[in-house]
């Protein structure tokens, strides 16, 4: 049922994607930037908030089992289409599409003999890229199947797991999907290996494709953030009040602060030191990458398969000092964010104002010179160490199979009260905890000077 | 040609987050030092509802100065995913004191030879239904398997049930019944039956779709807004609903003799504890006059065990007590819990 499903929600994402390209090349400076934050918003929102926002909406269709297995689909759909836009935007076919008419033209070749050349040609890459890593997302979910109550590999695994199930039972009943997610795995590194990684052209699209698009971007958007937020919000402003009269996820909020900032470092060290240093043809470079591509495949598992086998490995007599500290966590975690850097400093790179960069170290060091120096390099990857805390701070899975006793994230106290239902002190719960890692960013927006280099 | 700059930036950055993971290792010491468990807390397991527990330890840490590190389990999987825990745990225990939100799992506990005997202050005051006679646990602030009923849809009578739940199940709903009071109530009916007959039971039900949520307070909700019609839940998932003045009712369940199902809060102290003193300290604590009465007073309106003032006892728990009174024995379910519990694991897991 998950294989199906993923592979749906795979290939509509891949199709609505495809459609997207457009609008996110757009000449227009305004318009590009509302299609990527319309595009990226959904996909950042954590599947918590969406999960906790219609698990009542679920839990109601419990006549109806297919429409909400629909529903579910659907917010995978609007949930991952972004990354499967995100991968065709960076792999544009390496034929033009005039080249590509201008064959048409001249080569009296059948329809599939056209496609055949295409495909020959790597212009398909980028697709099969696209649709393998929003099958690997999708396959993987476990949050939001969880709170919609919609039967999934993950959500049996996890409970049959937290129920009593031998960890060598769990692991052993994780080969099958394991396969599936390797092989999926593989399709991407394969493909992703041999494409030239550049920024999409502008491409020209049909108005019926254009609508469609900032349809599915507008619907993408109002589903799994606007109405969550908007949920969460109403039920924060009537919850506010016996929330502050009793706020008792502090400690939970501070240990999640925690978990995320070291595997967030932990993820970033990886990616701009081990990535800096696997670039060249020494000894060291090699051992950086074969370490690095070891580590990105191992953290591609997902958090579910990662964490059993973590937590089995923290068992043995060697390592079983380490039961009861945050270091598995937050090696998981970084493990799991590790693929993400890579994506992030490769898209810095592709993005760089390399000219502009190599004029700043020529000028003479001053604070103006270090704050252009913040605008044109430090700046990206400051964001992309954000956007990996942020990450980290929503994790459920890894966090509530290998979280210490005492330090228990405030994710998974969320997720366990989450099944009570909806009600409005919860809901100002989830809110703080969203606030907690915004007043933190706004601290850190305060440091940035100090990240340019002098 | 320009030349690329962006490896020696990187490493520039990287520096930085050498420096930050530095930062990080600190505060990580720090909220070891401050807050996080230090080898002298003591160590609970609890599979009681956190919403209610948590303030209960809390006044136990103010009043005692012990501190307590709480792992709780997933709503999910209530009490059962703890035993289990607790079972792989059984040569190098990190949990001191379990407190079990009911009694199966710990009888499995007492049977594997997993508890400390201790008998204190609080075990005094239990009735001797309700404890261990040799000493391994105590009962107390119970909790009644209860009809919830939707008003809007039924009348709330034994009349109207048993005609509600004759035919198609589709509108009733139950908690899965490997975990939590679902399963002490298959376990009940285990010993009174005999495996064919409840086998045949719950196939002739399923047949008759009953539908099956993962926990009592999805019961309670699918219930209240009028989803389903009737289920089984618990008394404390019950008023979470009345509360919030929903059309709901109860009727206790009641077996084929008339008894109904008392499920108590148990707590037992973990062999190889070591803090002893400190888990006898917690133990006489949650057997107190004074815990019971704060559970009967919380939303929950469990039912106390021991004796207490009943001048200061809410009304909603003085009705319960009445239904309590005529609750089923629970102390001898040994055997049907391990059977129980493994064929319910064989059709669930």
């Amino acid at each position: 049922m998950t294989l199906l499903r993923s592979l749906i929600v795979g290939v509509l994402a891949v199709a609505a994607a495809r459609l997207m390209r457009t609008l996110l090349a757009d000449r227009r400076r305004p318009i590009r930037r509302m299609a990527w934050i319309l595009l990226l918003a959904p996909y950042f929102t954590p599947v918590l908030l969406t999960g906790y926002a219609y698990a009542n909406f679920s839990l109601s269709l419990i006549h109806h089992p297919i429409l909400n297995t629909i529903f579910y689909s659907a917010l995978l759909w609007w949930k991952f289409t972004p990354i499967a836009a995100v991968i065709l935007h960076f792999t544009p076919a390496p034929i033009s599409a005039e080249a590509i008419h201008c064959r048409r033209l001249t080569l009296a070749s059948s329809k599939f003999g056209g496609w055949a050349f295409l495909i020959r040609a790597g212009c398909a890459g980028g697709t099969v890229a696209a649709f393998a890593v929003v099958f690997l997302f999708a396959f993987a979910e476990f949050e939001m199947a969880s709170l919609m109550v919609v039967k999934s590999w993950t959500v049996a695994l996890f409970d049959s797991h937290a129920g009593g199930l031998s960890l060598s039972e769990s692991l052993r009943r994780m080969l099958g999907p394991l396969l599936c997610e390797t092989v999926a795995i593989a399709t991407a590194f394969v493909v992703l290996g041999r494409h030239q990684v550049i920024p999409t052209r502008r491409i020209e699209g049909s108005l019926a494709s254009r609508w469609f698009a900032w349809c599915h971007l507008l619907i993408a958007f109002v589903f799994v953030l606007a109405i969550p937020a908007a949920m969460v919000l109403w039920g924060t402003i009537r919850g506010f009040g016996p929330l502050l009269e009793n706020f008792v996820l502090s400690r939970e909020i501070l240990a999640s602060l925690l978990f995320a900032a070291g595997a967030s470092t932990l993820a970033g060290l990886a990616a701009f030191w081990l990535g800096t240093a696997a670039h060249g043809r020494s000894i060291g470079s090699i051992v950086c990458k074969v370490i690095l591509v070891g580590a990105v495949f191992v953290g591609l598992l997902g958090p579910l398969v990662l964490s059993l086998t973590v937590l089995a490995a923290v068992q043995l007599p060697g390592l079983i000092s380490l039961r009861d500290t945050p270091v598995p966590l937050v090696f998981t975690l970084g493990l799991v964010l590790l693929p993400m850097a890579l994506m992030l400093k490769r898209v810095l790179e592709l993005t760089a104002h390399r000219s502009g960069l190599h004029l700043t170290t020529l000028l003479q060091k001053s604070p103006a010179v270090r704050e252009l120096s913040w605008k044109l390099s430090t700046s990206g990857k400051f964001w992309a160490m954000v956007l990996l805390f942020v990450w980290a701070y929503w994790d459920l899975t890894a966090s509530s199979i290998l979280a210490p006793i005492g330090m228990t994230p405030v994710t998974v106290r969320l997720y366990n009260l989450m099944h009570y239902g909806q009600i409005a002190a919860l809901s100002a719960m989830t809110c703080a905890a969203f606030a907690a890692p915004i007043f933190i960013f706004l601290l850190a927006l305060g440091t940035r000077r100090w990240w340019a280099p002098r | 040609m320009t030349p690329a700059p962006t490896p020696n930036r990187d490493r520039g950055f990287a520096r930085r987050l050498v420096v930050l993971a530095a930062l990080v290792a600190l505060l990580f010491g720090g909220y070891y030092l401050l807050w996080a468990p230090h080898r002298e807390s003591l160590v609970v397991y609890c599979a009681h509802d956190s919403i209610y527990a948590d303030s209960i330890l809390r006044e136990f840490e103010q009043e005692t100065g012990i501190s307590v590190a709480v792992r709780y389990d997933t709503e999910a999987t209530k009490s059962l995913g703890l035993v289990e825990l607790l079972l792989q745990e059984k040569a190098h225990p990190r949990c001191d004191v379990f407190w079990n939100n009911e009694l199966l799992g710990t009888l499995q506990l007492a049977d594997e030879g997993s508890l400390l005997p201790y008998r204190g202050t609080g075990y005094e005051r239990i009735p001797a239904a309700f404890k261990d006679a040799d000493g391994r646990w105590a009962g107390f602030a119970a909790r009644l398997r209860l009809w919830i009923i939707n008003t809007n849809r039924l009348a709330p009578t034994e009349a109207t049930v048993q005609q509600a739940t004759s035919g198609d199940l589709d509108r009733m709903v139950i908690a899965k019944p490997l975990y939590g009071t679902t399963r002490t109530q298959y376990t009940i009916l285990w010993k009174l039956w005999g495996r064919d007959k409840i086998l045949a039971w719950e196939a002739d039900r399923r047949a008759r779709h009953l539908r099956e949520v993962d926990g009592n307070s999805m019961v309670k909700d699918l219930v209240s807004t009028g989803v389903c019609d009737l289920g089984w839940t618990d008394t404390d998932d019950f008023f979470e609903a009345h509360d919030e003045g929903k059309p709901v009712a109860m009727l206790p369940v009641r077996l084929e003799n008339g008894k109904t199902i008392c499920i108590p809060n148990t707590v037992a102290i973990i062999r190889g504890t070591r803090h002893l003193a400190e888990a006898q300290k917690l133990v006489d604590f949650l057997l107190s006059e004074k815990c019971e009465m704060a559970l009967a007073a919380a939303k929950s309106r469990q039912i106390p065990l021991g004796p207490v003032d009943n001048n200061r006892l809410p009304g909603d728990v003085k009705q319960l007590q009445l239904w309590a009174a005529d609750g089923v024995p629970l102390g001898d379910l040994d055997v049907a819990n391990a059977e129980c519990l493994a064929w319910l694991k064989s059709e669930y897991q």
